[in-house]
């Protein structure tokens, strides 16, 4: 260890590190998120990978016949709340699905409610904006108005089965937020490539080298004109999901030994029934819209790759519309 | 020297004449133009020849269009707001003879693209009377309505932003819910008429194109104009190809969009939207009405349910006739309190719309926002 330098001053002069290095390097502490990195999805603790979840606005500003090029005139449009957080999929000591990850799973495949998510570093401003600008008055509220906006499960060999979930919404009720590190944080166990399948009715899909489901729910916003007797607010009003489109893909390595028909020459596939298995939880597809296959020639392994779309009920509340089985659901 | 920044229309400021006819006024525009025309026909007779040797020349025309935002903070005494107001006051004034006139003007609350006001003016074409200038004054020096630099974010009384949809409500007739457009159109109407000379004394010799005094010929003696001035550049104009403009009627109309909410709200599920929902105190169709028979107290508020010349709000529908049928406001964030759109800075009402009758509505079903497009047509007052 070497010798501290001997100063006349507790603290050194900016302009030594600054030339050294740019920014305060010198003074600052690094902050980490490894010691809060978890949220709480309907009051339900979650560790994540990362959460990148804030409040967005629509901000820029306008230029008129003005007598000028310089920006004076502000243009501050709506607010929500958008973002995503990355997890992994897990199952607590019995092999049951985490609580809030099911929460998010059910959401992602029938929106029509809402989720809550709890952090302690994500701060909301809940007054109008262009009334009340700057850097006070910020709060740290539930975020209690989201949907699921995408959501993408993949695993590939030797990698866990990685959740990367977008939310889209906004602050409805404004409750403060009280999240709080639980003291005893449930065990949980990390599903693996190892836990995984997939097949499929003409296909055993033993070769399959990576898999990934899709679900991407099309959201359209709303804003209005103030309602006559309702207080003025620049967030947005709510939204709808005006489309949900269920989308899968896997990439299969080609060796002597593997079955005939998997090179999809696109169309649709009645009962074909393609099952992604995440040990906790199942996608299953009974009717898969195919697009053509890929089959690229390189100097390294040859790989296929499959995608396709899902062509189910448009009313979800049967069988013939279910795509996500949990652990007790049968298929 | 490359930079030509003289070429730009960013650095240069709209000034309109004030209606009061001696100052004029900034306005912060998106867009303006001024258009001069003039009526020029070939007429072809039996003349022996096909070739256009006569011309019939008639009357100058001079119009100007404008777009303007409107504007919440201390540029808001220059946006497009404060024009109409202005012009449109001199408009109802009987006696004004100031321009230019304004003629129509199309105000456009949205819910996602701001607010919006498309201006058309006229004048008579004399290039003396300068209705419309553009200039390079300093804007940041000079005061605006009694607001000195109205642009300058640090002097003016807020900075300026541009009014979005949580700066207007609206209650218009039954649609006082989920409105994401509203689009008022005033029209003054004009004419222009053209009369034949009196007896004349010649082309004046300072004013280009601009007949002199003529001779009264209510008195037939002395060379006087009508309104007993001396003046060769009569406001008259007998003889020459600038019109006499005059007022003769104000129409105020508009048009909007809001959304539709169908909501079933009976239990067991009828699978109708035609009930009404007690829970929630409204119908379960919001903005649409989908009852065969105006709902169970017969009492449905969709237009073809209007006795003729009735005002159908939701206000009616709770009983309370004292609610205006008709509302435009504007937030005013120096005394926190809604305004009229119409309301001019002395705090009149140039304009009273407090009453309007929805004449048509659309309901549209589509893969999104289902949406219900309304117009109607205000008493003015």
């Amino acid at each position: 260890m070497g010798r501290r330098k001997k100063s006349s001053t507790v603290f050194q002069a900016m302009a030594e590190p600054t030339v050294k290095a740019p920014g305060l390097n010198s003074r600052m502490e690094p902050a980490t998120g490894l010691l809060v990195r978890s949220v709480r999805i309907n009051n339900n603790y979650l560790l994540v990978e990362s959460c990148d979840i804030y409040q967005k606005q629509d901000i820029d500003v306008k230029f008129y016949i003005q007598g000028g090029p310089r920006s004076s005139v502000a243009d501050i449009g709506k607010k929500w709340v958008e973002g995503q957080i990355v997890f992994k999929l897990s199952v607590d000591r019995s092999g049951e699905i985490l609580t809030p990850i099911r929460d998010i799973l059910l959401n992602a495949e029938k929106p029509i409610s809402e989720l809550t998510l709890d952090t302690n570093h994500t701060l909301s401003h809940v007054n109008i904006t262009g009334e009340d600008g700057g850097f006070d008055n910020n709060s740290l509220v539930s975020l209690d108005g989201l949907v699921v906006k995408s959501l993408t499960i993949s695993v590939s060999p030797e990698k866990d089965v990685t959740i990367n979930c977008s939310l889209y919404g906004t602050i409805d009720l404004r409750t403060p937020g009280d999240y709080v590190t639980p003291e005893d944080i449930p065990i949980s166990r990390a599903i693996s490539w190892a836990d995984c399948d997939a097949s499929r009715f003409s296909s055993a899909m033993r070769t399959v080298s990576s898999m990934e489901f899709k679900i991407e729910n099309s959201i359209q916003d709303l804003i209005f004109l103030t309602h006559y007797n309702e207080q003025r607010n620049d967030q947005i009003y709510g939204f709808g999901v005006k489309e949900t489109r269920w989308q899968g893909s896997y990439e299969e390595f080609l060796r002597l030994g593997m079955e005939v028909d998997n090179y999809a020459h696109a169309g649709w596939k009645v009962g074909e029934n393609i099952i992604f298995d995440f040990n906790a939880v199942r996608f299953l597809v009974r009717v898969p819209l195919f697009f053509k296959s890929e089959q690229p020639i390189s100097s390294k392994l040859l790989v296929r790759k499959s995608k396709f779309l899902s062509l189910t009920s448009p009313d979800q509340n049967n069988a013939q519309g279910k795509l996500i089985y949990f652990a007790e659901d049968v298929i | 020297m490359p930079i030509r920044n003289q070429l730009f229309g960013v650095y240069k400021l709209l000034e309109l004449k004030s209606p009061t006819g001696s100052t004029y006024r900034q306005y912060i525009a998106e867009s303006a133009s001024r258009r001069r025309t003039m009526d020029v026909q070939a007429k072809n007779y039996i003349q022996g020849t096909a070739k256009s040797r006569i011309l019939d020349i008639g009357a100058i025309s001079e119009t100007f269009s404008f777009k303007l935002p409107i504007l919440v903070g201390g540029a808001s005494v220059m946006d497009g707001r404060s024009l109409i107001l202005d012009y449109l006051a001199a408009a109802l004034d009987e006696t004004s003879t100031n321009l230019p006139l304004i003629t129509s003007a199309s105000i456009t609350v949205s819910s996602e693209g701001g607010a919006m006001v498309d201006v058309e003016m006229l004048s008579d074409g004399l290039p003396s009377s300068v209705p419309f200038r553009v200039t390079n004054r300093p804007i940041d020096s000079i005061g605006v309505g009694g607001v000195s630099s109205p642009l300058d974010p640090i002097n003016a009384p807020n900075p300026t932003r541009v009014a979005k949809f949580y700066d207007f409500r609206a209650k218009i007739g039954k649609f006082v819910y989920y409105i994401m457009e509203a689009k008022v159109q005033i029209k003054v109407n004009t004419e222009k008429k053209y009369f034949i000379a009196g007896k004349q004394s010649g082309w004046g010799t300072s004013s280009q194109y601009v007949n002199a005094a003529i001779t009264n010929p209510l008195k037939s003696t002395s060379i006087t104009n009508v309104d007993g001035s001396l003046s060769g550049n009569n406001p008259y104009n007998f003889g020459t190809q600038f019109p006499f403009i005059g007022v003769s009627g104000i129409t105020v109309e508009g048009s909007g969009k809001a959304a539709v909410e169908l909501f079933d709200a009976s239990s067991p599920k009828d699978y109708d939207f035609e009930d009404y929902n007690n829970s929630a105190a409204k119908w379960e169709g919001v903005n649409v009405d989908l009852t065969p028979d105006g709902g169970g107290d017969g009492n449905n508020y969709e237009l073809t349910w209007q006795e003729p010349g009735e005002v159908r709000t939701s206000a009616l529908q709770a009983g309370d006739a004292s609610e205006a049928g008709f509302a435009l406001e504007i937030w005013n964030a120096g005394t926190s309190q809604w305004d009229n759109l119409f309301k001019n800075s002395s705090g009149t009402d140039v304009i009273n719309l407090s009453k309007s009758v929805v004449k048509s509505s659309n309901f549209n079903v589509v893969v999104g926002v289902m949406t219900s497009d309304f117009e109607f047509q205000c008493w003015v007052k």
